[in-house]
């Protein structure tokens, strides 16, 4: 395995529509790990991995992936966005959504080829919707269209992925999917960050925890940070944060 | 005269000749733009750029420049004044449109009122003139649909992916913000293309109409813009031929062409097409109709039922009863004899279904939704209609196999009213009820009765020999002969297979 860490955050701070929604995030994870995002609403989960895309421009520190800067790494990265981000009533396809993760590697005016077109199907297979290509995006289920999603992440064949929270609103089925996908990755030798709410499962479906609260409240194997005191203060924190928070932080809240 | 003869004559005139063919390039343009406005909720802004093109007209004749050139540049600026207003304020987009396009539209009134010349007419600005299209107006809409056209079939993929998923699209590292302004660009050049034939006013129904047409006819950009060009030809060309011919104004009439699509599509559309949704509609209430009267009869009795008194129990009229009952006894559910109906056994097993359903769903709704026993016959009345089978089997295993409804009635196993067999068709190991002997043939019947086996008697099929089959009961064994065996119409024990399949399929489970 590589020396260089798929992700190198330093010293991140980030702003959402003008006001800090992450401040000072310094973490380092290494190549070929699962590692799970937990946080409260608001915590700064999705911004965190927006960030790591590129899609918001940092206040202060750098994100570096493996060993680059976000601009030049953006074919090494998969980002799957919260379902409620895409306009469901398009008129588009399942297989033509996940071929639009080939669109990368193509780079501009280049139309996909059968080669992508095979890739496309063996990704839509490996979730689960083969039989579902030619169904417009619309008329799938909440965790049909997360696994589409997926399978779009799996056609960049990026060797990172960030998932944001997709388990919600999903069936058993596609929850079970995405856990095996999981495995799946990490067998691969593929980086995975998942923003999720599903403590239940944090502490057996990932390699590494990393506990968010506007800052890093902890970040290391399950069993060292899955513990009552470090998840009272990542869940329970918005209070002891109100107290010591400016006052802009506190109207917000 | 006819359609060719509508269609030639007129063509034999040079202005109908450009006319048709500008009708075509901007109904083509217009259309494959307009699929974009619609998944990138645009139409509006379309609105917004065409109004602001007036003031480039008034502004291009007072410098002196091309109509082209000025209108160009209003509405460019249109739209990055639209994008400024939303970026820097807390004004929504659809009010920074209405105020941006207003004030545009308004200093473009007040420059052309202060002109007054007849080099800026209004009206054909406003409404069109495809009629006056020149030579040089031809080449400016040729060479404006070739850029457009171009530009949209370079960047086809890279504009589906940020107008399907803007955020994706922008993770994937596409400059979004370039597409975004290429897009309003290209919209801006077709509006202003598209002024001569169907106007400022118009122009906004071929920017919009098409793309919605196509919208409720597919499911895929790609298909969905071939639709719109066609919709875009038909309601350009179309509008133009009947404009010469009733002697109304073209722009307008290519407008309420498409508008007519339009209409067509909502009640068409193979999705959401209303017709559909009527008629879908009937068949439902017809089905539910069919099963109300296949339970009463099978209420009402073996003996027969009158027709009119079905009518009144379903609560149908007598030729809409006798138009089902027609159709119930073609699909051989049900016997006639005049005004009287006997249910087949194919059509008691329908009725039982229905019964259990109901009765199902009474239980359900008593033990799991904590409905009072007195108000659920109404529910469970409309609830028995859905997909009665296999809900039913979903209930019955969620509620532990109840025996009884909340109001002390039967639950009837499933299968219960399972088609008859004839004896003699029996494999060796089947259990069978007799159910009925046909009584055609009176030594069959004694010799039957001698033996004591008569409808309820239950049967083992314990071998087969050509000719014959050997059954088992409680009175002993028999050897019967194919007349005795062809005689016999008998029925699974339902009771056992019933419980034998359930207890095979716990047995799969564990």
């Amino acid at each position: 395995m590589s020396q260089i860490p798929a992700i190198r955050v330093h010293n991140l701070t980030v702003s959402y529509r003008g006001k800090p929604a992450i401040r000072n995030i310094t973490v380092t994870v290494e190549q070929g790990l699962r590692v799970g995002l937990i946080g409260p609403n608001g915590a700064g989960k999705s911004t965190l991995l927006r960030a790591l895309v590129g899609l918001l421009v940092p206040d202060r520190g750098f994100v570096e992936l493996f060993g680059k800067p976000v601009r030049e790494a953006r074919k090494l990265v998969a980002y799957v966005p919260q379902r409620s981000e895409v306009d469901w009533d398009y008129p588009v396809v399942a297989e033509e959504v996940v071929l639009m993760g080939r669109f990368p590697h193509l780079g501009w005016v280049r139309r996909p080829g059968p080669e992508d077109r095979r890739l496309v199907r063996e990704c839509l297979r490996q979730v689960g919707m083969e039989a579902f290509g030619q169904r417009q995006i619309g008329q799938l289920s909440g965790g049909q269209q997360q696994r589409v999603f997926l399978a779009r992440a799996l056609a960049q064949q990026a060797r990172l992925l960030l998932l944001d929270e997709p388990f919600v609103g999903v069936d058993a089925a596609t929850e079970e999917a995405i856990y095996a996908l999981l495995d799946r990755l990490r067998e691969e030798g593929r980086t995975v960050v998942v923003a999720t709410h599903d403590l239940s499962r944090a502490q057996t479906a990932f390699d590494r925890l990393l506990l968010l609260n506007q800052t890093v409240i902890a970040y290391g194997p399950p069993a060292e940070v899955f513990q009552p005191a470090l998840l009272q203060r990542t869940y329970g924190g918005r209070l002891s944060l109100l107290e010591v928070a400016d006052q802009r932080m506190a109207m917000r809240s | 005269m006819s359609v060719l003869d509508a269609v030639l004559a007129p063509l034999q005139y040079t202005f109908m000749q450009r006319a048709l063919m500008a009708s075509l390039l901007v109904g083509g343009i217009c259309a494959v733009l307009s699929c974009f406005l619609l998944v990138k909720r645009w139409a509006l802004l379309g609105d917004a750029i065409s109004h602001a093109v007036l003031p480039g007209v008034a502004f291009a004749y007072l410098l002196g420049l091309p109509f082209f050139v000025g209108a160009v540049t209003t509405g460019i600026l249109t739209a990055l004044g639209i994008s400024a207003v939303e970026r820097h304020t807390h004004i929504k987009e659809d009010s920074a449109m209405g105020i941006v396009f207003t004030g545009a539209f308004a200093l473009g009134f007040v420059l052309v009122s202060r002109i007054r010349s007849k080099a800026v007419d209004l009206f054909h600005i406003l409404f069109g003139n495809v009629l006056g299209v020149s030579d040089s107006d031809l080449v400016l809409t040729a060479v404006t649909g070739a850029v457009v056209l171009a530009v949209v079939g370079l960047l086809y993929k890279e504009l589906v992916l940020w107008t399907f998923d803007p955020v994706g699209a922008a993770a994937m590292g596409l400059p979004t913000g370039v597409l975004h302004y290429t897009l309003m660009f290209l919209l801006s050049l077709t509006i202003v293309a598209s002024l001569q034939t169907v106007g400022i006013v118009l122009v906004v129904a071929m920017l919009i109409t098409p793309g919605a047409v196509a919208f409720l006819l597919t499911d895929r950009m790609s298909r969905m813009l071939g639709v719109a060009v066609a919709v875009g030809w038909v309601s350009t060309v179309a509008g133009l031929f009947l404009s010469y011919h009733l002697n109304v104004a073209s722009g307008a009439t290519m407008v309420l062409v498409a508008s007519v699509l339009f209409g067509a599509a909502v009640l068409l559309s193979p999705r959401e097409g209303l017709v559909w949704e009527w008629a879908r509609r009937q068949r439902l209430a017809r089905d539910r109709q069919v099963e109300d009267l296949l339970k009463q009869a099978y209420a009402l009795g073996v003996e027969g039922v009158a027709v009119q008194d079905l009518a009144e129990r379903v609560g149908v009229s007598l030729p809409q009863v006798w138009r089902l009952v027609r159709g119930l006894q073609a699909a051989g559910l049900l016997h006639r004899e005049g005004g009287r109906v006997t249910l087949s056994e194919a059509g008691r097993s329908r009725a039982l279904e229905l019964v259990r359903s109901h009765r199902l769903w009474e239980r359900y709704l008593v033990d799991r939704a904590g409905l009072s026993w007195a108000e659920v016959h109404a529910e469970a009345e409309r609830l028995e209609h859905l997909a009665p089978a296999e809900l039913a089997a979903y209930l019955d295993e969620a509620l532990g196999h109840p025996r009884r409804d909340p109001h002390g009635s039967p639950i009837p196993p499933h299968g219960q009213g399972a088609p008859l067999g004839v004896l003699a068709e029996c494999a060796v190991g089947e259990r069978v009820e007799v159910r009925e002997v046909e009584d055609e043939h009176p030594e069959v019947l004694r010799a039957l009765e001698a033996w004591g086996i008569q409808p309820g008697t239950q049967l083992e099929v314990v071998e087969r020999q050509p000719g014959r089959v050997r059954v088992r009961w409680e009175g002993g064994e028999v050897w019967l002969d194919a007349p005795l065996a062809q005689a016999i119409r008998a029925q699974r024990a339902t009771g056992e297979s019933w419980t034998e399949r359930r207890g095979s399929g716990r047995a799969g489970d564990s």
